[in-house]
């Protein structure tokens, strides 16, 4: 090793058979016999299937079948997404049929599939698929989608409104107040991942079970799903996530495509795979946010907030996604928008509209990131309007420390954290005084730098109450743990939150480990397996740790409480003369008598093993763990740009993070969730775009149009921690998934305007060089 | 994303290759480095039913500095190139130009003739040789021999003057002249991205300080890479000066034909063309000048 350099950490062991090329992914699986699908995809964004010749297709090399629509049998039922709504929503279901029923609402649509020897001959025969479509006239953008003679994009639909909804709370004071307002565009973007989605079916005739390998981060939800497409009779379905190259939200939601591979699986009686290529991936896999707000900000002259008035369009794409439906967007915008502030009044109202675009569906930080980009957007403006200094004027407006905890103005409980306390730590972490001193003489000499600033909270492992809420009936909001000692004294912990590479088995171990007071090293951590993990949400709006970890956390209480039975067993005591301490159970009164877990292993697989009456011999233990609340993360960004002037490129020469997401089990996953996220909001907020023609056509369809940041994108990110436990939540825990996305977009943004002295009347991301060129043209 | 069916052929040497592509001409592709030519056939944008792979022929392959200037085998590949010391002190400009082609995976395997032989508008070798004023080797059965100039081998957007039998086999530089000074500039998305606008210039000098033969060449922004003749003009026999960059690359910015994409509109990238034109001239002067040596 060279001298004065050192070496990057090699991260958590369970990253290393993942980047040594020993992972198995999805593509990396083969089944004896194995097939392989491809799909033939709509090229029109609307058209009328008039006839489909798949008679050449059939017939070809290597083809063992070609399935229609019209070939699948009435007992395929198309994903109907359901939400309970309340009086102040409305929302219309969208069947969509698995493969196009007559109709393609989105370019990218899958219309046939083949399925063949190998995908080259697949990909072969779908190129002789001979479809006869008849167009239709297609509305591509929202705003056009709600013109009084816009197309329908659901026939059976009055108009293409999809979904509704409307909050107020308080009202704004009457005295005079100073307004600010703006308009916000976010494009539509994607997750991402290195590895596209895909699956794998298999019917095991013998075990009557139809085995479903999916990327999936929702194993238990999209096992519920299928059932609900298909008639299986006494057929179980067992999904299994294998290694997954990343999920980010867009994994969350099922693929019709899944079910077309049940089908194919039970039908063929002969497993199928299919890998979606990046081409189907940008297509027909779930883009997200396509998101306008319009906002209006009041304060009074001290520039302490009076109210805020928004109104959200959600550009949803021609189908409601399972399992969160199109309410999603609009839903989380709302309880996103007052942030971490003291809001008296605020009035909402958000709809998610059809078009035929692809379907969107959760992408990390999904609404709450459009929250901090309109509120801190706002807040500069306002700043700028009453000469007050931006950093001073969030700190007069943040919920104090003493009124936690607190209710939002969007009526969500924030059960704890100092957030002016970790405004001035980012400040201070950053040097923010500094900074202004910087951009102050870099203005003498020609150079544009710029300060933004994210302040924001994230709710985090979203309990059942909330989902009930929102009318989400398709997803529990619970999740689950079961721990099971081994004959060996080892134990497997078996979580209903699958890992999509966030190290969660990292975590988890060590979680479980310090809980129990025994060594990592006995712990194994089983997930993503329906037939391996307890029923349970799935892994999603950063809740694995509060659910996955609480419901691990509630087991190994569970675990403690058999042992002491065993031990109890073993010596002939009563229970309440013992307890359980690091790793042991002892005598309460003779404390050095003690049974470790390998002895109680050993005794409870034994010839003497009891026959407990509350349970069967071994030790296994269970729990389903509902949050009792949601628990609500926050955290502060400061960026700091430079514009070019004539060129109006944007470089992000620092970041600064402090974060507060209760204490962290695994500092390094944390630091590492909210790095990886920065770098994809600093994507949406300066590179990363889907972009549609006004007809519905699909112009970025890869990785040379659809612009990802790249390392030399990405500044170093400073991060600095405070650590509040939740009052609420076993173990004090909160989560951090999604943190660096809800505030990168916000911060990189406001740095730039900030840069330019700008406040446009819409704020459009990405910022292109091209866009900051002009707006700084105009401003001049 | 998988090719359609296709021949691979691997000829060893340049005459099996040759008497290849005079059987196929119209049905065969020549694979080089597959950069490009691998994505256009995952994506059936390119359904050869032969490939020719030229890997195989060493011939093909390295550099020949002589009194006549630099020759480069088509199947150099641009990281040999990049990573040859020699070469700075050749052809500075080529070196300068290297390290913006793609990313270095890319230039492990990309090859000089693959980036001429494709003729992107905004690909660094086309603007290259356009400016150094290079010769293009191509080679036959039904034309023995040709030298092409680089300016009648780049037709227009992804078009050459190759036969559809033809391979290029090397590209020839002739030397840099005495005290010039060089620069290239492009403005793109993200490090290694194709250019939305790239400006290249060289500057010679005679004794009283006037200009000699001046080269500015744009790229990115038209069907071809183009010499900005007039604003060469505007240059030659003149003692430099800033103000006079900036008029010449105004007037360069006048001479392209810049197209809108998804990425840049025409108008930005005929703002961006000036921009780095009076750049580029300005550092190209300093490097003359020997006040910079980067
Ligand atoms: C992500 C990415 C970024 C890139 N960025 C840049 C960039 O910034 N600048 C840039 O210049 N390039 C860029 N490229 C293109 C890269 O340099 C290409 O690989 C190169 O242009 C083609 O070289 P190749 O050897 O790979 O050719 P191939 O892909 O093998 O062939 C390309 C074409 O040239 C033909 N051909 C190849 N050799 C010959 C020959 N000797 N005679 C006749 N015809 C021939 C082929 O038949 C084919 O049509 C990028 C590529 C990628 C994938």
């Amino acid at each position: 090793m060279a001298e004065g350099v050192t070496q990057p950490s090699p991260g958590p062991e369970e990253l290393h058979p993942l980047v040594l090329g020993r992972g198995r992914f999805l593509d990396d699986l083969h089944v004896p016999g194995m097939l392989h699908a491809a799909f033939v995809r709509s090229p029109h964004p609307a058209a009328r299937i008039e006839t489909i010749d798949a008679g050449a297709a059939r017939a070809a090399r290597g083809v063992a079948a070609v399935l229609t629509g019209a070939d699948l049998p009435g007992e395929v039922r198309p994903i109907r997404t359901r939400i309970a709504t309340d009086s102040r929503a409305t929302y219309r279901c969208t069947d969509w049929p698995v493969l196009a029923a007559g109709e393609v609402r989105y370019v990218g649509e899958a219309v046939a599939v083949v399925v063949a020897e190998s995908r080259y001959l697949a990909e072969d025969a779908a190129a002789l698929v001979d479809i006869a479509y008849a167009p239709q006239p297609a509305v591509s953008a929202a705003e056009a989608a709600l013109g009084p003679g816009a197309p329908r994009v659901h026939d059976g639909l009055s108009d293409n409104r999809l979904f509704a909804a409307t909050l107020e709370a308080g009202s704004p004071a009457a005295d005079p107040v100073v307004s600010v307002k703006g308009r916000f565009r976010h494009p539509r973007v994607t997750g991402a991942a290195i590895e596209n989605c895909g699956a794998l079916a298999d019917f095991r005739a013998n075990e009557r079970e139809l085995v479903l390998w999916s990327g999936t981060q929702i194993p238990h939800l999209l096992r519920d799903l299928i059932r609900d497409c298909l008639d299986l009779g006494d057929i179980a379905v067992r999904v299994i996530a294998p290694d997954v190259g990343g999920g980010f939200g867009i994994k969350m939601q099922a693929l019709p495509e899944e079910v077309v591979l049940a089908h194919l699986a039970l039908r063929l009686r002969r497993p199928v795979k299919w890998t979606e290529d990046r081409l189907e991936n940008f297509l027909a896999s779930f883009h997200a946010r396509d998101a306008v707000v319009e906002a209006e900000l009041a304060a009074g002259p001290d520039g302490i907030l009076r109210g805020l008035r928004a109104r959200a369009l959600v550009n949803a794409g021609a189908y409601s996604s399972f399992p969160l439906s199109v309410a999603l967007e609009p839903l989380t915008i709302a309880s996103a928008l007052p942030g971490p502030y003291r809001l008296p009044a605020f009035a909402y109202e958000g709809a998610a509209v059809a078009t035929h675009r692809c379907p969107v569906g959760a992408f990390r930080g999904v609404g709450f990131t459009l929250g901090p980009m309109v509120m801190e957007g706002l807040m500069d403006r306002l700043a700028r309007k009453l000469g007050i200094d931006p950093l001073e004027l969030r700190a007069r407006n943040l919920i104090p420390p003493a009124d936690m905890p607190a209710t939002s103005a969007a009526g969500a409980l924030y059960d704890s954290g100092d957030y002016p306390a970790l405004l001035a730590l980012t400040a201070r972490a950053a040097g923010y005084g500094a900074w202004r001193e910087e951009q102050a003489c870099a203005r003498i000499s020609g150079r544009l730098l710029g300060i933004g600033i994210a302040c924001f909270v994230e709710p985090t492992g979203m309990n059942r109450a909330v989902y009930r809420r929102r009318g989400m009936v398709h997803v529990p909001g619970t999740d689950a743990a079961r721990l099971t000692l081994d004959r060996n004294g080892q134990i497997e912990a078996a979580v209903s939150t699958p890992t999509q590479g966030q190290t969660q088995r990292h975590a988890f171990k060590r979680l479980l480990a310090q809980k129990l007071g025994i060594s990592e090293a006995s712990i194994r951590i089983a997930l993503g397996d329906t037939a391996r993990t307890p029923y349970g949400s799935g892994t999603f709006a950063s809740r694995s740790m509060v659910g996955g970890g609480g419901a691990l956390l509630t087991a190994a209480e569970r675990l403690e409480q058999r042992l002491i039975a065993f031990a109890a067993a073993r010596w002939n005591l009563p229970a309440n003369a013992l307890r359980y301490e690091a790793g042991a159970v002892a005598q309460i009164e003779a404390p050095w008598e003690k049974l470790d877990l390998a002895a109680l292993a050993a005794f409870a697989h034994g010839p003497d093993a009891p026959v407990l009456a509350d349970a069967e011999p071994g030790i296994v233990v269970h729990a389903t763990y509902d949050s009792p609340i949601t628990p609500v993360s926050a955290a502060v960004h400061l960026a700091l740009v430079e514009v070019e002037k004539d060129t109006g490129k944007v470089r992000v020469l620092r970041y600064v993070v402090a974060e507060d997401c209760g204490p962290m089990v695994d500092p390094a996953g944390v630091e590492g969730q909210i790095r990886g996220a920065i770098a994809q909001g600093i994507g949406s907020a300066l590179f990363e775009e889907i972009i549609y023609d006004a007809e519905g056509q699909l112009l970025t369809a890869s990785l040379l149009d659809y612009l990802l940041p790249s390392a030399t994108d990405i500044p170093a990110i400073e991060i600095v921690h405070m650590e509040t436990a939740s009052p609420g939540t076993a173990g004090g825990l909160k989560g951090v998934g999604e943190s660096g996305i809800i505030g990168a977009p916000a911060a990189i943004a406001g740095a730039v305007l900030d840069a330019l002295e700008v406040d446009p009347e819409e704020v459009r991301l990405p910022l292109t060089p091209e866009r900051v060129r002009t707006l700084s043209v105009d401003a001049a | 994303m998988k090719p359609a069916p296709f021949a691979w052929c691997a000829p060893a040497t340049l005459d099996e290759a040759l008497d290849l592509l005079a059987g196929h001409a119209d049905a065969a592709r020549i694979l080089a480095g597959g950069q490009t030519l691998g994505p256009l056939l995952n994506m059936r944008l390119a359904t050869p039913s032969i490939l020719i792979d030229i890997n195989g022929i060493g011939e093909l392959a390295g550099l020949h500095p002589d009194s006549a200037g630099l020759t480069i085998g088509a199947l150099t590949r641009q990281s040999t190139l990049e990573d040859d010391p020699k070469l700075a002190a050749l052809q500075p400009l080529i070196a300068m130009a290297i390290p913006h082609i793609a990313h270095r995976a890319i230039r492990n395997r990309g090859t000089v003739g693959g980036s001429l032989a494709h003729a992107d508008p905004a690909a660094e070798w086309p603007a290259l040789a356009t400016l150094l004023g290079a010769h293009l080797l191509a080679r036959s059965k039904s034309r023995g021999r040709r030298l092409i100039g680089a300016e009648e081998f780049f037709i227009t957007h992804l078009t050459t003057a190759l036969a559809p039998d033809e391979l290029l086999c090397e590209v020839r530089v002739p030397p840099s002249p005495p005290g010039a000074g060089y620069a290239m500039l492009e403005f793109a998305r993200r490090h290694g991205d194709f250019a939305l606008a790239g400006a290249m210039v060289r500057l010679t000098s005679d004794a009283g300080g006037k200009l000699t033969d001046p080269r500015l060449v744009l790229f990115g922004t038209g069907r071809r890479a183009s010499r900005a003749r007039r604003a060469e003009a505007m240059l030659a026999g003149v003692s430099a000066g800033t103000a006079l960059f900036a008029a010449a690359a105004a007037t360069a910015a006048t001479e392209i034909d810049p197209y809108d994409d998804l990425h840049a509109s025409a108008e930005y990238r005929r703002h961006l063309a000036a921009v780095l034109a009076s750049r580029a001239l300005e550092e190209a002067l300093a490097r003359m000048n020997g006040k910079r040596h980067d």
